[in-house]
Parts: C-alpha cells; sequence; structure tokens
C-alpha cells in the first residue's frame, strides 16, 4: 500500500524499451486483460496474479454489484480500471494482488492421515498405491480449497513515465518475481533492478572507472583464521 | 548531475534491441568489458564503502553536512545545501571469512558511535545496513521546491540497505500543507526528494572513489578515525579539505 499511504519500503526499477505512442489507451487495454480474476478451488493453478487498481485491491469481480459501465468486461468495469484511477499525472499506478492456496503442513498431513483410513475401512486394503495416496491428496487439497479462502496478498507500484524509474512497494522475492513476469507481459517491457552499480551509472559514474574500481582493504588487523576462531 | 533514464541505460546497453545485446547484458565502451549481470554483483562493495563513507563524515563534521548541489543556482557555486545527518538505532555488519559470513547487529540510540561499531570495522566487517536519519532545515523547501533533491525541510530517516543501494522503513517528513491538494504527488515529492539526497551523496562519494584521491587522503582518514588514534576530528577534515 505504499503508493498512497503506510511503509515507505521499495524496490527501485528502471523500465527499459519505448512507450506506445497513445500511452493511455494502450495500457489501459492491456491492463484490462490481466486484471486480477480470483482462485476458484476448481482450478489447477495454485496462484492468481493480476493488476488491480490501488485503491480498492480487494473488491473481488464476483463480489461486485455489476455496476460498471456499459461496454466494458464485467470484471474490469468493477475493478475499476478508467484512465483516472491509473493515471496521475505523469505517473501510472497500479496494484499487483497475489492470491495463493496456502494451507498448513500440519493440517494437510492429519487430513491426508484420515482420508487414508477412510480409503482403508471403505476397500479393506491394508496398504494403499502411491496413485491412490496421489489421488487422495488431489481431494483433500480441492476439499480445503472448497472450504477455505486464499491467502491474499498485494504491492503496488508507481511508474514516471517520464524518467522510466519505478517504485514497487515491496521487497518480497515472491512479490519481484511475479511483478516482473505480470510487468513484462502486460507492458512488453524490461525492467531493470537499481543496485549498486545501475544507481552509480544513474548518478554519472562510468562504467569503465567502476568496473575498475577493487574493495578498499579497510580492515586494521586481517580477520581471524577459521583455526583461530575454533581454538 | 543525475543522468536521465535514456542516458542511464545508453552506458549501460547500447542496444538494447538487439538480441545479442540483451544476452549479453551490457557491451558499454569496449572489449573486455564485463557482462551487467557480473557488475551488478560484484561492485556491491561500493555500497558498502559508501555507506562506511557516509558515516565517517557524519562523525568527523558533527552531523553537519552539505548535500552537494541541493539548491543549486540558488547558491554560490560549489557550496550545497546544509543539513544534519546521523546514523541512529540500528547498523548491521558483516564479513567474509574462512569459516563463513560473519555478521554483527548493533542496536541502541546511536550504536555506531559506541566504541564496538568501530572495532567491527578494524575486524574487517563492513556495514550491511544502517538506519540513517536526516533534517533539512525548513528554508530548503522554499529555495528548492520542485526540485529533485531540494525542496521541503523537514526529518527523513530510512534504513539503507548498502548491498543493493536501496531504502526501506522511510520516514518522511508530513504532507506538505497548502501546497496542493494532491496527496500522491506530494508524497511522490517527498519520496524522491529522500532518493534524490541519498543519490547525491552517492555521487559525491563515486567522484572521489574514482580519483586518486580515495587511496591517497580519504581511506588513510578513514583508517585513522576507525583506528581511534586520537588524531583530532578537526585534523582529519583539514585533510580532506575540499575534496570531501
Amino acid at each position: 500500500m505504499g503508493v498512497l499511504k503506510g511503509s515507505v519500503t521499495y524496490s527501485k526499477l528502471y523500465v527499459r524499451g519505448a512507450l506506445p505512442a497513445d500511452v493511455h489507451a494502450r495500457f489501459l487495454e492491456r491492463i484490462r486483460a490481466r486484471g486480477f480474476k480470483p482462485l476458484v478451488p476448481e482450478d489447477e493453478d495454485d496462484a492468481a496474479v493480476g493488476w488491480v487498481p490501488i485503491e480498492r485491491p480487494y473488491d473481488d469481480p464476483q463480489e461486485g454489484l455489476g455496476l460498471g459501465r456499459e461496454g466494458e468486461s464485467a470484471g474490469s468495469a468493477r475493478l475499476g480500471f478508467d484512465a483516472s484511477g491509473v493515471f496521475f499525472g505523469s505517473y501510472l499506478n497500479l496494484g499487483m494482488r497475489l492470491d495463493r492456496w496456502k494451507f498448513p503442513a500440519a493440517l494437510i498431513k492429519a487430513r491426508m492421515a484420515a482420508a487414508e483410513r477412510e480409503l482403508k475401512l471403505k476397500t479393506g486394503k491394508e496398504r494403499i498405491s502411491k496413485l491412490e495416496k496421489a489421488e487422495l491428496k488431489e481431494m483433500v487439497l480441492k476439499k480445503l480449497r472448497r472450504d477455505g479462502v486464499p491467502v491474499s496478498s498485494f504491492a503496488d507500484f508507481s511508474w514516471s513515465l517520464e524518467t522510466g524509474e519505478l517504485r514497487f512497494f515491496s521487497k518480497s522475492k515472491a512479490h519481484l518475481e511475479y511483478f516482473y513476469e505480470l510487468f513484462e507481459k502486460t507492458f512488453q517491457l524490461r525492467l531493470l533492478p537499481s543496485g549498486c552499480y545501475v544507481g552509480a551509472v544513474a548518478v554519472g559514474a562510468l562504467p569503465s572507472q567502476l568496473e575498475a574500481a577493487t574493495p578498499t582493504p579497510f580492515a586494521l588487523r586481517p580477520p581471524p583464521s577459521a583455526s583461530e576462531v575454533s581454538s | 548531475m543525475i543522468v536521465g533514464m535514456e542516458g542511464v541505460l545508453n552506458k549501460l546497453d547500447p542496444k538494447p534491441e538487439s538480441e545479442e545485446g540483451r544476452e549479453a547484458g551490457a557491451e558499454g565502451e569496449g572489449e573486455g568489458r564485463v557482462s551487467l549481470a557480473e557488475a551488478i554483483e560484484t561492485r556491491k562493495f561500493l555500497g558498502r564503502e559508501f555507506l562506511v563513507w557516509f558515516w565517517f563524515l557524519t562523525e568527523i563534521y558533527e552531523q553537519k553536512l552539505q548535500i552537494p548541489g541541493l539548491g543549486e543556482g540558488r547558491r554560490a557555486e560549489g557550496e550545497g545545501g546544509d543539513c544534519d545527518a546521523w546514523l541512529e538505532k540500528s547498523i548491521v555488519f558483516e564479513s567474509l571469512t574462512e569459516s563463513g559470513k560473519e555478521k554483527a547487529s548493533l542496536s541502541g540510540v546511536a550504536p555506531s558511535g559506541g566504541p564496538e561499531s568501530r572495532e567491527a570495522l578494524r575486524q574487517g566487517k563492513t556495514p550491511v545496513k544502517a538506519k540513517i536519519a536526516i533534517r533539512l532545515p525548513e528554508g530548503g523547501r522554499r529555495e528548492a521546491e520542485g526540485e529533485r533533491a531540494g525542496c521541503a525541510g523537514g526529518d527523513f530517516s530510512f534504513v539503507f540497505d548498502a548491498d543493493h543501494y536501496s531504502i526501506s522503513n522511510a520516514k518522511i517528513p508530513a504532507l506538505l500543507k497548502g501546497q496542493g491538494d494532491d496527496p500522491f504527488q506530494e508524497r511522490m515529492t517527498l519520496i524522491e526528494q529522500l532518493e534524490g539526497i541519498v543519490d547525491l551523496f552517492y555521487q559525491q562519494f563515486l567522484a572521489i572513489r574514482v580519483s586518486s584521491d580515495w587511496n591517497r587522503v580519504v581511506g588513510p582518514a578513514i583508517r585513522s578515525w576507525m583506528s581511534d588514534d586520537g588524531s583530532p576530528y578537526e585534523l582529519l577534515r583539514a585533510k580532506l579539505g575540499t575534496i570531501r
């Protein structure tokens, strides 16, 4: 929730590539195409990821009242992807929602044990084959999914279309992995993470000078060797 | 000068559209250049050295620093904006030894001022994370409003991750009052301002780091400060002269 409020913790990235001429229309179309669609228990996927408006990340399409504008697809209309909710001056602001089915391993284990007992009773078998175990696991997970709700998380970003700088308000590795993929597929542009080297070039340092630099030995005495540490 | 995005990409990858260029990362300025991925991975030490240098400056200048370039055009050439800057609350050191990675975390009101911190440096550990506070005078807001690095006065604090040159848990001043009715724009201005200040210090550090002054003057001054050899800060400041 960093774009509008909350903790200012972000990963800085640079967007590489040229923007299309009709940037607002083209990007809105692409954002709508990859808008968030909630997980359903019958899906094979363990995770669902997609774009959501930064101000209403948890407005699921099926929870809406169907008041979207005429001509828009139901889901995207309810998710509110209009230009004023995405473009803030020269910035593009958007949220990424990631829903995943996640159940404690102990719960799955307990449910599996119960299901195996039930199957043994029903079939009179002493042992259960690997295939039967796999089928049972699938049934157990489906039941858990029907009875539960996915674990939902959200991270937003602000992208300056003028400078190409993008701040993704999360440092979670999982968020970043999903974000890179979703962003690059949606906008057909590439992302470059900032860091000591890229940040140095961004403030005017020459790559050749940076590459020639070697670490400064600040230590006034060498670090203890392994044998010294153990003795 | 902070170079524009186009400039950054041109330097890193002169042919971003070519498949070859993409595969190789960066070609840059000729033969023998390392790939972009390798450069990113192997130049992380610059972030740690930047943090040591910044910490050193805050101590020997007793928290009174000049932000290079802040208020440029409104102040005399060569003079930057003033600020108070210090390290506070937590600092984390790391070193690589034969037995693996060693980590030391110190926390308190100002752990960087304690003897343990400089002892960690003396043992070859370098800071990987530290909480930094920067206080800008109120006047700065009027002087440089709208500029990337200059504008609102107030207190900023953040955790600086040296290996990734990144900011987290930043506290920015309360949103500007009476400067418009767009909280997003104001928030982003403050975030960019903070980032701009860090970038200006990094830029200053790098200019010295790649020059002969680093090994000739700055490195020995930092070692003298680290060793607590009794050199008065005044003497260290005189040694640095105008190159800081």
